[in-house]
């Protein structure tokens, strides 16, 4: 068996086996954390918003 | 010259070189075509590794934004925390500043209000005391609480029974209750027509017309009957 045939074997396999971890890669990583970005976006905003009532607050206060 | 007969290229030499020169044309396509097969799957791989790779860079980008916003999430986290504590510290500080400031302003507040006098109560008390008749024209209370009333009366009755009334009274103090001044020699007590006019002096006992003992007179209302 030639080493040409081997490799032609084997050559429909690796973009199949790429396909598969990529969609892993998006299942398992990239997804969540796109989800978790998102929700630390909001987190992150509302936090903004209380340090400024809290910062303002502070201000009008007079002691 | 036995060899003049013979051609110099045989017909079955051509033939066999043709042949030949079929064959060798015949495998070179066959590499040709093996190699363009060869070529396409080849391409296919280096574009799924890119991909691969691109992919994998994505997720550790990603990652790493996810890194960032966690720790700028923890940041305001503790900002919030801080300020928080501070917001209390202060709020309270300043309740306690109020309420101090209040609590001052309503003693100070009570403490008039105490003292007042009830002017109302007094004049009201001081009519009760006077018989049918005798009129006032003129009250003037000092702040020592030293009262000159001046008015009319229809006779000397009327006057000596207020001044009895007053007398009485524990309102008033009797020692200084009266003075009395005939106008022409230093008195106040004359005869005008069928008046009679007159001036009185007294002290009045503030602290029976004061807002607190008026106060403690209306919840006890057996000291009042």
């Amino acid at each position: 068996m030639p080493e040409k045939d081997i490799k032609n074997s084997f050559s429909p396999l690796f973009p199949l086996l790429v396909f598969i971890i990529c969609l892993a890669l998006g299942y398992l990583l990239i997804g969540p954390n796109i989800q978790e970005i998102k929700k630390l976006n909001i987190d992150i905003d509302a936090k903004k918003e209380e340090i400024i009532n809290m910062e303002k607050k502070i201000s009008d206060l007079k002691f | 010259m036995q060899d003049m007969g013979r051609p110099l290229i045989d017909e079955k030499d051509i033939s066999n070189n043709f042949a030949q020169s079929n064959n060798i044309q015949s495998d070179s396509k066959a590499e040709i075509t093996g190699l363009s097969q060869e070529k396409s799957p080849n391409l296919l791989n280096i574009f799924s590794v890119v991909i691969l790779i691109l992919f994998i860079a994505m997720s550790v980008f990603i990652f790493t934004v996810k890194l960032s916003k966690t720790s700028t999430y923890k940041n305001k986290q503790e900002e919030a925390s801080r300020l928080e504590t501070q917001l209390n510290s202060r709020e309270l500080k300043d309740v306690d500043v109020q309420a101090q400031t209040l609590s001052d302003g309503l003693d100070i507040f009570k403490k008039l209000d105490t003292s007042r006098i009830v002017y109302n109560d007094l004049l009201n008390n001081l009519a009760s005391l006077v018989p049918q008749g005798l009129k006032f024209s003129n009250l003037i209370i000092d702040e020592k609480f030293k009262a000159k009333l001046i008015g009319t009366a229809n006779s000397d009755q009327e006057v000596a029974v207020f001044i009895d009334s007053v007398k009485q009274s524990p309102n008033y103090k009797s020692e200084s209750l009266l003075s009395l001044r005939h106008s022409e020699s230093g008195s106040s007590l004359e005869t005008i027509g069928k008046e009679i006019r007159y001036e009185l002096e007294f002290e009045v006992v503030s602290k029976n017309f004061t807002a607190s003992s008026i106060e403690k007179n209306l919840k006890s209302p057996e000291n009042n009957q």
